[in-house]
């Protein structure tokens, strides 16, 4: 990654919606290198590209829920994940190092919803038992704070 | 609650996988104008259904090898305090106030192992703090299109 590189991050960074014309002008290249170098960072897996950030709160949802679940002897991961996925509104799993074995995240637009989805992950035979926190902010995926990410310390 | 129909969900799906998608596509997806594509964009950044658009950085390419969730237990009224020294600390990806298992629900970037002891070490010592669990991120499955955005009017 060079200074090429890390200008143009710092710029998407401040705003990642920025085109790349208004890019090149401010650090000095032509708008194709600019783009070209977007690509490169994203094919390299420096970024994985763009999202946008939204309050679910305005249109629906109530609450979110960080599950915490230990396996049990039945388990694979690849088979416990998939089953999670086939529940709506499950929008990350992690598998974990520890205590626990995985990490679930949820989204929910009431108390029977997130009941529900906690029931049939612990009914799961892959699964033994889930911890369960929930909060009602709801900034997805991220919260804002997230936008001012300081990537380098100069 | 804001009122979205069939076409703003449209929208929000397509936006929240990639932030720069370009208003032709979109038009053309929705069957309708570029002009009112870009009016229903304004309109649910300005009733705050879209907060702000951002970069998805890949946090281990710049050495921040351990993506952790730091569960915390702590009385209500020092809260705020891990709140702050978390973000003085580590690159926080965010920070939630639950009730349930953990009272706050820290997601940190460490560069090392190292550096997530200290940062386990200093909240230790903070007031109120009762337990701490450390769950380290091994791989990451997100499947943001599992939401079931929908349409919000009647009918």
């Amino acid at each position: 990654m060079d200074k090429i590189d890390k200008a143009i991050l710092k710029e998407l960074i401040k705003n990642p919606k920025k085109p790349f014309q208004h890019i090149s002008e401010k650090i000095g290249v032509a708008p194709v290198t600019a783009q070209a170098r977007f690509e490169k960072m994203k094919n390299n897996g420096a970024i994985h590209g763009t999202f946008s950030i939204l309050d679910l709160s305005k249109i629906g949802f109530q609450g979110k829920a960080f599950l915490l679940a230990k396996a049990s002897r039945e388990y694979d991961a690849e088979t416990a994940i998939s089953n999670i996925f086939e529940i709506p509104n499950v929008f990350l799993i992690s598998e974990l190092v520890g205590v626990y074995d995985l990490l679930v995240m949820v989204v929910f637009r009431n108390m029977a919803e997130i009941r529900e989805i906690v029931n049939k992950i612990r009914t799961l035979n892959t699964i033994e038992k889930v911890e369960v926190s929930l909060t009602n902010e709801l900034n997805f995926p991220l919260k804002e704070e997230f936008t001012e990410i300081q990537l380098f310390d100069n | 609650m804001e009122k979205i129909d069939e076409i703003d969900v449209k929208i929000l799906r397509t936006l929240i996988k990639d932030a720069r998608s370009k208003l032709t596509d979109i038009a053309q997806e929705c069957n309708i104008s570029i002009t009112a594509v870009k009016n229903r964009i304004d309109n649910l950044e300005k009733s705050g259904v879209i907060l702000t658009p951002a970069l998805d950085i890949d946090m281990s390419y710049f050495g921040y090898k351990h993506t952790v969730l730091i569960g915390v237990n702590v009385d209500q009224e020092h809260e705020q305090e891990i709140i702050k020294i978390v973000n003085e600390h580590t690159k926080v990806a965010g920070i939630d106030q639950t009730i349930g298992n953990y009272d706050l629900c820290l997601f940190v970037f460490a560069k090392n192992v190292k550096e997530l002891d200290k940062l386990k070490q200093t909240i230790r010592k903070q007031k109120g703090v009762k337990n701490i669990e450390i769950n380290i991120w091994h791989k990451m499955h997100p499947k943001f299109d599992n939401i079931k955005i929908e349409s919000t009017k009647r009918g």
